[in-house]
């Protein structure tokens, strides 16, 4: 009896080892090839559909592709751009005073493109685009992106730098900041004219056009259906007086995410929905989009080379975001084809990478850091920890200007800088993929200065650093680290964290507590604009490539990160104005270095990692490319091989073959076996139509439609050549 | 004196006593509220999340009495939760009772397919298994429950998932698949009466809903089945062992029955009774949050939210769970009443 219990035993486990050992997903055909389904991380969810109030980059995404701006990157290239809704520009010095004072020296116009409709069926006109940029100006929300508009065009970071009141009690100068306002931007029957107070040409300003913040709306749209049939607080886009604007500007939430989301472009999609319970959004195509299915591009007059605009040679009808996912299911997803576009942790890249039919593309320079920030006053309401009075101390919470008190809050800064193991960080959540850069001012950039010297891990150090805080060795305190759900690299520096602090703990026997808390991204911004997160970790992507755009959002008291964390130094402040306003490319990295310098000693925050980028698509996706200040997917740039046989059209090469290997089938960087048994699998699989059920286009070597003897001998010819492209991680 | 009562007595009877054992359970879980500050506790009433500005969280605190005695602050609060507010979940980005509700159908629609699995099969299983004690299907019964028990969910899942969805293409994770799913959420040909999305389907007409639903359904139910059909095993072998021993057993044996007429009439019912108390326990914490199992095949139920709660510290969701999973077990408390009376006559009496 006991033998046959053993043997049933031994089957069972050996039936599950042999799961475990056999690679199971095989290279499926291609699904939906009408349809993208794109796998973010868990908690992804986009925090607003309003472009005015988005400054994210998961509602960026969808804002890119519902609607247009009036130029948009061309490619690859950050200089360079293609017209989109508007057809020309010039810049003219000018030399104009507005009614109200306000001397402007510089004037950008721009023709705006005719015929061109809203899904709404409302005509595009100049009057939209001004409306567009001046509701975002009067939004202007508290840590949203609107101060790219306030500094070139009222040479301010926003409309809090002058005294304007409330809605009800205006301040003496909002009637002039109304007014001014309204004669940044002007229109008539076919251009629109920005009037730029800031005391140069502000070579970012069409950088700045070019992202989501600057999107149109149709002022028709928003007149007759957000305020006429939806009764929402929308600002109409009149100036019946100059102070009435104050009822739309800072508004807790934007009329059209409240209480249901709402969107109405020009873009190559249309927003069928977004369900946050479900989590997802799908857009469909927008059948009447102004630049045609496939693409006919216009030839543009400025700035660019049609030659290089890439165009579509196919398209998908819908695109879906979904952020259901856990890595268990969304793994699975990816393999087995049902996904197009995954976001790969970096530590599971391992179980991607070489799977047949998947595509990664490496390395991609990133202009984006992650950090950690300290909040200088935090908002005791704060759900995430308590908070006590300022200076006070007890085991479970922390003061408020725990890390802002301006006589020891550089010592708490400084200590817990210490506690963190950069090296181990970067080695395990990054593969060693990633630096820590010193300061926010990150490789890349220009006036980036390497001899700034990095933080370290010296928990001696940071003991010392908390002895010099008056009564917190014995007292002891608990703080709440926090990060966004889903996003394992700031989970594991949390971890990193705390396991620096717990080494602390154990090597002097004080009674440090760090709490790590997840938070959806939608909730997280939130309460990071409300100043209630004592410590975050969260990313910058870059919206132009210049030193200012990291400069101001994390050291600026204005500014993006800053503000929230209510950081504050007139020295710094006066730097980075100095900064973005000199023209002499040696003074200004002088400037620059300066800042990176003050940056170091104050510490507001601790850049952790500026990683290299990796994308991960299926191979039969084609058309992405990668743009390191685009955020998200542009889904009008794309189509699947199943819809349009690049043999068909020559003349639109799908992606570049140049540093890649056509016989590398399981893209893992070298032509092998693998590759030839990948090849002798799909043997006899023809095209079609219909399409043959193995076929599988990267087996179809030499493109012939018909996967034969011919290509496994292009692979066996090339067996052992490695791609220069791919670098497997160290 | 003992009174007999009737079966609607009895049930009515025990759904009045719900009510004193619920308003405890309330009066239990906001006292724990009490531990957190005023502030937090002002969570507990906001719609919006935006309104999270100091200012109007005094307001709150105000209008809701939050520095007044125990004694106020829970029945203004109960007044709210009677109201169907439980507060904003901010993991849900929607109010707590609304994220329940549209929740709570995904993880029911994997415990109708599961529990009735565990429980016939488990019974059966168990019974069997001391029918044939020692023999060799007590022995295989006994490895596979010990097995089933102590395979983790998550890699157990995983396992499935990897070889009916990965290799054979056959049971997708989700809920729906994308296409359904979009048809399902925005197309006017479909209206979600219950959630359930099989019986929707059906009632819609749309059997092609139901299908996909059901091939969703599977895995995760499947996972939940093998792990937990191990625990009906093992306490029916053991209670019908015990019922096989007794003197009444041999008795029957010796009146000349067969084996079937003394299991069926004599011993099973007896065995029922533990099956059926652990059978209700085990239903009642199945639908109140399969965790990893909802996590590792993305299904989005109640458990993984309210995981994702906790982990959040979203107190308003963490409470209204709270609340959520007090009545089912209670009421699943009442059902396994209900089903001793039937099971057994002798406790219809009071």
């Amino acid at each position: 009896m006991k033998k046959v219990v053993s043997l049933a035993l031994i089957s069972v486990f050996l039936m599950l080892g042999s799961l475990l050992l056999t690679p199971a997903f095989a290279a499926p055909v291609i699904k939906r090839p009408m349809g993208i389904y794109v796998a973010t991380i868990e908690g992804g969810v986009p925090e607003t559909v309003d472009p005015a109030w988005c400054y994210d980059t998961a509602s960026a995404e969808l804002i890119f592709n519902v609607y247009d701006t009036l130029l948009y990157f061309d490619g690859e290239s950050l200089e360079h751009f293609i017209p989109q809704l508007a057809t020309e520009y010039t810049l003219q010095e000018v030399n104009w005073t507005s009614p109200e004072g306000l001397f402007c020296r510089y004037r950008y116009t721009f023709k705006i493109r005719q015929n061109v409709n809203f899904t709404s069926g409302h005509l595009l006109t100049p009057k939209d685009v001004e409306y567009s940029i001046e509701r975002g100006m009067i939004q202007d929300r508290c840590g949203g992106p609107q101060w790219m508009f306030y500094e070139p065009l009222l040479n301010s970071w926003g409309a809090e730098a002058w005294n304007i009141g409330t809605a009800t009690v205006p301040g003496p100068e909002a009637e002039l900041v109304g007014k001014m306002i309204d004669h940044a931007v002007e229109s008539n029957a076919t251009h629109v004219w920005f009037n730029l107070a800031f005391p140069g040409p502000y070579a970012p300003f069409l950088q700045i056009l070019s992202q989501s913040w600057s999107s149109i709306l149709s002022k028709q749209w928003v007149n007759e259906y957000v305020i006429g049939t939806l009764h929402r607080p929308e600002w109409p886009g009149d100036w019946p007086d100059y102070t009435s604007w104050l009822a739309y500007h800072d508004p807790a939430v934007s009329p059209l995410d409240d209480p249901s989301p709402i969107m109405c472009g020009t873009g190559p999609y249309k927003l069928v929905i977004l369900d946050y319970a479900a989590k997802y959004w799908t857009v469909e195509r927008n059948v009447n989009y102004w630049r045609g299915w496939p693409a006919e591009w216009p030839a543009p007059p400025y700035p660019s080379d049609p030659a290089k605009n890439p165009t579509p040679a196919g398209y998908v009808d819908t695109a879906t975001v979904t952020w259901a996912y856990e890595w268990p299911a969304r793994s699975s997803m990816f393999l087995a084809g049902d996904v197009d576009f995954c976001a790969v942790p970096r530590e599971y890249i391992g179980t991607i990478v070489g799977q047949p039919g998947l595509r990664c593309t490496y390395p991609l320079p990133v202009l984006a850091v992650g950090s950690l920030f300290f909040t200088f006053d935090v908002d005791p309401a704060t759900p995430y920890g308590t908070i006590n009075d300022y200076g006070v101390f007890t085991a479970d919470g922390i003061p408020r200007d725990f890390f802002g008190n301006p006589t020891w809050g550089i010592h708490t800064r400084l200590a817990f800088a210490y506690a963190f193991d950069y090296t181990t960080y970067l080695q395990t959540a990054f593969l060693g993929e990633a630096i820590a850069p010193a300061t926010a001012i990150i490789p890349g950039l220009v006036c980036y200065d390497g001899s700034i010297p990095g933080y370290t891990y010296n928990i001696d150090k940071a003991y010392d650093e908390f002895s010099k805080v008056p009564g917190l060795v014995g007292t002891g305190f608990t703080v709440t680290v926090t990060y966004n759900t889903g996003n394992i690299p700031r989970q594991r520096a949390c971890e990193k964290l705390k396991e620096g602090i717990d080494a602390i703990n154990a090597k002097y026997h004080t009674s440090f507590v760090v709490n790590i808390v997840n938070i959806d991204w939608k909730p997280y911004l939130g309460a990071m604009v409300r100043s209630q997160l004592a410590t975050f970790i969260i990313g910058w992507l870059a919206d132009y490539p210049d030193p200012h755009n990291f400069a101001f959002p994390f050291y600026h008291s204005e500014g993006t990160f800053a503000a929230c964390q209510k950081y504050s130094n007139p020295t710094m402040d006066d730097l980075i104005k100095k900064g973005i306003e000199e023209s002499d490319p040696v003074k200004r990295c002088q400037i620059y270095h300066d800042i990176q310098v003050l940056a170091r000693q104050e510490t507001p925050s601790i850049p952790l990692y500026q990683a290299v980028g990796r994308h991960f698509e299926r191979d039969w996706v084609v058309g992405w490319h990668y743009n390191t200040i685009s955020p998200g997917i542009y889904f009008y740039n794309l189509w699947k091989w199943y819809y349009v046989p690049h043999s068909e059209f020559p003349d639109y090469p799908p992606y570049d073959y140049s540093n890649r290997l056509p016989e590398d089938v399981n893209y893992d960087g070298k032509v092998d076996m693998k590759d030839i048994g990948y090849t002798c699998k799909s043997y006899g699989a023809t095209y079609g139509p219909p399409l043959h059920e193995r076929w599988h286009f990267r087996c179809d070597i030499n493109n012939d439609r018909k996967i034969d003897m011919k290509d496994i001998g292009f692979a066996a010819k090339d067996y052992g050549k490695t791609s220069s492209v791919w670098a497997p991680p160290p | 004196m003992v009174r007999k009562l009737g079966l609607l007595t009895y049930v009515a009877r025990r759904l009045i006593l719900l009510i004193p054992v619920v308003l405890g359970v309330s009066m239990l879980i906001f006292a724990i509220t009490m531990c957190f500050p005023p502030t937090i506790r002002a969570l507990l009433y906001i719609r919006n999340p935006q309104a999270l500005t100091p200012e109007n969280i005094e307001g709150v605190i105000k209008k809701y009495h939050l520095n007044d005695p125990f004694y106020i602050q829970y029945f203004t609060w109960l007044a709210q939760v009677l109201q169907g507010n439980l507060g904003w979940s901010q993991t849900a980005s929607a109010p707590v009772f609304s994220a329940i509700l549209v929740r709570f159908p995904a993880t029911f629609e994997i415990i109708v397919f599961a529990a009735p699995v565990i429980i016939i099969l488990g019974l059966y299983l168990g019974i069997q298994s001391a029918v044939y004690k020692d023999k060799i299907l007590d022995h295989i019964t006994r490895s596979a429950a010990i097995i089933g028990w102590s395979l983790p969910s998550f890699w157990f899942g995983f396992i499935l998932m990897a070889v009916f969805y990965g290799y054979l293409g056959w049971l997708p994770p989700g809920r729906l698949t994308r296409e359904v799913q979009h048809f399902v959420d925005s197309s006017q040909l479909f209206t979600k009466y219950t959630g359930l999305y099989i019986l929707d389907g059906i009632l819609n007409g749309q059997l092609a809903v139901s299908w996909d639903a059901f091939k969703h359904v599977i895995l995760p139910a499947t996972v939940i089945t093998v792990i937990d059909i191990a625990l009906i095993i093992r306490v029916a072998r053991s209670s019908m062992l015990e019922a096989l021993s007794k003197g009444y057993i041999i008795t029957a044996k010796a009146k000349g029955l067969t084996q079937k007429e003394v299991i069926n009439k004599h011993a099973r019912r007896n065995a029922l009774i533990p099956v059926t108390t652990i059978s209700g326990l085990l239903v009642a914490s199945l639908m109140t949050g399969v965790v990893i199992t909802e996590t590792v095949f993305g299904f989005g139920g109640l458990g993984s939210w309210a995981a994702q709660s906790a982990q959040q510290l979203d107190v308003p969701s963490v409470l209204g769970f709270a609340m959520f999973t007090a009545i089912v077990f209670v009421i699943a408390n009442l059902i396994v009443d209900v089903l001793y009376a039937f099971i057994d006559p002798r406790i219809r009496l009071a």
